[in-house]
């Protein structure tokens, strides 16, 4: 009997662990937090992107300052050439002419494309900035919203803690083959593993047995001092109490 | 005219599972005429919401309301009172049929789908039958309204 009634007891507690759980997990200020979190996830994406962007468009921005200057070199070279003299050649002048020509057409092409490119980098900088800043705000607003809901479920979780603590001491008293059988009647039958017999109605599943079933499960309990039986409708454990409770 | 609203809620934890019941009922002026859950034993989630269903209408009966909006979260409850629904399965025809009955006994009757959020507190009381096992719920009717509220809301099952 002692049996039964503390596994009666541990089902009660964990009726009221699984209650509790309930709360907790549906506190308004847990929702809010899941839902920033999320929010955080796509600003995190968005700071990637913005990341990867910015390498490329730094690289190519190197790239054409690169271009620039190997132009510019190339310009100054072939300009002293042409200054130094040393070519008398009328002919071999003009080419020289339109060759430095040629490469100051180019090197204002790339200072052009360099300069957009410059434009593009500080536009996306200013961008990455404001989602950092953007993600720095949200996990500001994520660590308060924590410690929130940390204040505001802490009693929450505490009753849940010293219910967890009670209940294992509580089902280290019942009997090994028995506890097992209950919790696999817990995971299979939504939570409830265990009910009374009152009258002749399962307390849990609430299917009145037929009366002979019924006597038949006190005269059990009776004959073999056990008062643990199973219902034969839920199939969960049923404790047969003499009072009838 | 005594114009009313009522919450319902119906739930099972597992389908069908441990179910529960929850109603409130409000009046015009915004006062809880009446609250409760109910523990219903194992059934399906559809049964539980006409199982809700039933006994706010009872509630609403004995408060002697008779202008009724039912706000309720379950589509096919609200789909299936308002016509738009066939109701086909055995085990709601019954329970459909005992609401209509019900419903017929006030002057009006109109029904609404909101969402779960907005049935929080039906929705709260059933499953604190659920959690208990048992009856929750206060009743804040006129004095002697209680006990036939009671009555009408056991007589359903």
């Amino acid at each position: 009997m002692q049996q039964a009634e503390t596994l009666l007891t541990l089902a009660e507690r964990d009726l009221e662990i699984a209650r509790l759980a309930r709360q907790l997990d549906e506190m308004p200020e847990k929702t809010a937090i899941l839902e920033l979190r999320h929010k955080i996830k796509e600003i995190e994406a968005l700071s990637q992107r913005a990341r990867r962007f910015m390498e490329q468009a730094n690289a190519t921005l190197r790239r054409l300052e690169d271009e620039g200057s190997s132009i510019e070199a190339h310009f100054q070279t072939e300009q002293a050439k042409a200054t130094s003299g040393e070519t008398s050649d009328h002919k071999e002048l003009q080419n020289l002419a339109r060759e430095l020509d040629s490469l100051r057409k180019q090197k204002d092409r790339k200072d052009t494309e360099t300069l957009k490119q410059m434009e593009c980098v500080e536009a996306g900088q200013a961008k990455a900035t404001t989602i950092e800043a953007s993600l720095a705000k949200a996990h500001a607003r994520e660590a308060q919203m924590v410690a929130t809901f940390r204040e505001r479920g802490g009693a929450l979780q505490g009753r849940l803690d010293a219910l967890s603590r009670e209940r294992a001491a509580m089902a280290a008293l019942i009997r090994p083959s028995l506890l097992e059988r209950y919790e696999q009647a817990r995971a299979l039958k939504h939570g409830i593993g265990v009910g009374t017999l009152v009258g002749s109605t399962c307390s849990v599943c609430r299917i009145e047995l037929p009366a002979e079933r019924a006597q038949a499960l006190r005269e059990d309990a009776h004959r073999t001092n056990d008062p643990i039986g199973t219902c034969p409708n839920c199939h969960r454990i049923l404790i047969v109490r003499e009072d009838g409770r | 005219m005594k114009r009313a609203t009522l919450y319902t809620d119906g739930g099972a934890r597992g389908n069908p599972g441990p179910a529960g019941i929850g109603f409130v009922l409000v009046s015009e002026a915004g006062d809880e005429l009446a609250a409760a859950g109910r523990y219903l034993g194992e059934t399906t989630n559809n049964v539980a919401e006409y199982e809700a269903l039933l006994a706010g209408l009872c509630a609403a009966r004995a408060v002697g309301a008779d202008e009724l909006l039912v706000r309720a979260d379950s589509e096919l409850v609200v789909k299936q009172m308002r016509g738009e629904y066939r109701v086909k399965h055995p085990n709601l025809k019954p329970l459909f049929v005992r609401a209509q009955e019900l419903v017929r006994g006030f002057a009006l009757v109109r029904f609404e789908h909101v969402r779960r959020a907005e049935n929080a507190r039906a929705d709260g009381l059933a499953n604190d039958a659920m959690d208990c096992q048992g009856d929750v719920g206060t009743w804040k009717a006129e004095p002697d309204g209680a006990s036939r509220c009671q009555q009408s809301l056991w007589e359903v099952s």
